[in-house]
């Protein structure tokens, strides 16, 4: 009986346990994502006339630690997202940008085909709700609210991509180029989702500014760039080394 | 108090108050009274401002106090927010109606778009035009825009243009290029945030100071003279009805030319309202 009891107590003491880290984690993926992109911009006045802004996928932000090269920059990159969803981040935080500024579109092609149509909570939570309207989508509330339960995986990520980055901890290794083989239709859509990236910059008096992660197949970035290109005066660049980011991002 | 004539003919006052973030009733009938007492007659609102109502109900208050004054003395302007372009697909005739029949304000001298929304923007503003031509509305505009906005719209076909242009104007944002492209195209643009909401860099910002001391008035009684010396007319804002006065009697002086250079080469392409931010895609 007493083994029992024992054995209960135990559990429940896990169960507290394992809710009370569910509980804290949520609430960190909250607190770090609200210290990312302050909700009330209009109170803070801080983040105005940025010299740049970064968009761009997960694979990359591995790489990055702006804060270290740069300190007036808007930084719109976070862990996974679509490359359709940098364009929806891009459509609700150019106005930080001074004119004549520069947007930077970090873009991976393998990260491209891994994450397409992917939403994640901070999506809903960071890019603004009308875009959701116009893709005739709603925030999932109850998901959006918990996602330790609903968005496991990314959330942990999330949470120890932030903590990294708090500790000044990034990928200092080489670039190991993407073998994600080639598909015509995708690098097509790919490259349009990056020409009407550029064009919606230069039709806002903002300076585009496309960086391609390499790729083991040439050809790939090469098509990108052609299809991007067709925008007008756009910068494209291929990162292959860690010096290539420093660069990009000074 | 003076006013400007639009390129209709319709004249709307060189100031006027603002609405945004006025809660209490109390304060705005105060506001409204007061207004009224001084010869300020034009009133700025909007549904996202959620004051259409209390507005109106200020307005037919103090026009009852008030037996010489009638509802075509005022000029009385309300807007179309994105989620009703987004809703009505820009059909926006029935919001601006029910506003009507809400608040018995008959029709209103001024309808904006407040926000160029991307997808419905020109749709919606066809749809002011038919209601300019029906009278509903005495004339039309549009806020928050940029040259690039309102060449859209004679691309797309609109056959009017905007009759006003509202934008966030201050020392800190004075907007020289499109005042320059309005005035050459008879556009009357308001200013809202005239004062840039007082923060602290402006209120504390030494050559307004000076400037301010040399005229012997306030910072912001200067700020809204360099408005409306600049042919524009300020939306200022005040839930005090001490402000009203203050921020109204502007006209017994007159700011130097090089003066004004100086105020204006204050502009550092500073917004409180970031476009994207309230606007995606703007």
């Amino acid at each position: 009986m007493e083994q029992i009891i024992k054995v209960c107590v135990i559990i429940a003491l896990i169960i507290i346990l394992v809710g009370i880290i569910f509980y804290l984690a949520n609430k960190a993926y909250f607190k770090f994502l609200r210290h990312d992109k302050p909700t009330s911009y209009f109170k803070d006045l801080k983040w105005r006339n940025t010299d740049s802004i970064l968009v761009g996928q997960g694979k990359v932000f591995k790489y990055l630690y702006p804060k270290k090269y740069q300190q007036n920059v808007y930084m719109c990159m976070t862990y996974k997202r679509s490359l359709e969803m940098d364009f929806a981040a891009l459509k609700t935080y150019f106005s930080h940008v001074k004119p004549n500024g520069t947007v930077k579109i970090f873009a991976d092609y393998g990260d491209y085909r891994k994450n397409m149509n992917l939403r994640t909570p901070a999506d809903y939570e960071i890019v603004h709700p009308h875009i959701f309207l116009a893709l005739n989508e709603k925030k999932p509330k109850r998901r959006v609210k918990y996602p330790i339960v609903f968005y496991f995986a990314y959330t942990w990520g999330y949470l120890f991509m932030r903590a990294f980055k708090m500790a000044g901890i990034y990928k200092k290794t080489e670039v190991k180029p993407s073998k994600v083989a080639y598909n015509s239709d995708d690098v097509k859509k790919m490259g349009e989702l990056l020409r009407q990236m550029s064009e919606f910059c230069l039709e806002r008096e903002l300076r585009p500014f496309i960086l391609l992660m390499d790729n083991k197949d040439k050809s790939i970035n090469q098509e990108l760039a052609e299809i991007a290109r067709a925008a007008g005066d756009v910068e494209i660049k291929v990162i292959y080394n860690n010096n290539d980011f420093k660069t990009a991002c000074l | 108090m003076e006013s400007i004539s639009l390129s209709n003919e319709i004249k709307i006052p060189k100031i006027m108050l603002g609405s945004f973030q006025m809660n209490k009733e109390s304060d705005m009938e105060e506001v409204v009274e007061e207004a009224l007492t001084h010869g300020v007659y034009g009133f700025d609102t909007s549904p996202s401002y959620k004051t259409e109502e209390m507005l109106a109900r200020a307005i037919h208050k103090s026009l009852a106090a008030h037996s010489e004054l009638k509802r075509s003395d005022l000029f009385v302007d309300s807007k179309i927010d994105s989620w009703q372009m987004m809703e009505g697909k820009g059909d926006i005739r029935k919001y601006v109606e029910e506003m009507l029949d809400k608040t018995g304000l008959e029709y209103l001298d001024l309808l904006l778009i407040h926000w160029p929304e991307p997808n419905f923007y020109t749709a919606a503003y066809k749809c002011m035009e038919k209601l300019y031509s029906e009278g509903i509305v005495k004339s039309i505009g549009v806020c928050n825009v940029r040259q690039r906005h309102l060449e859209r719209l004679i691309k797309d076909g609109a056959t009017i243009t905007p009759h006003v242009v509202q934008n966030e104007i201050h020392p800190f944002n004075v907007e020289e290029e499109l005042v320059n492209y309005c005035k050459e195209r008879g556009i009357v643009v308001q200013a809202y945030s005239p004062l840039c909401r007082m923060i602290p860099e402006i209120a504390n910002d030494a050559t307004l100071n000076i400037l301010a001391r040399k005229y012997n008035v306030s910072v912001a009684q200067l700020m809204l003279r360099f408005h409306t010396m600049r042919g524009l007319v300020p939306i200022v804002k005040t839930s005090s009805k001490k402000r009203v006065l203050e921020n109204t009697d502007i006209f017994n002086f007159t700011i130097e030319e090089d003066d004004m250079t100086t105020i204006s080469l204050l502009d550092r392409h500073f917004k409180m309202f970031l476009e994207s931010r309230c606007c995606p895609g703007y």
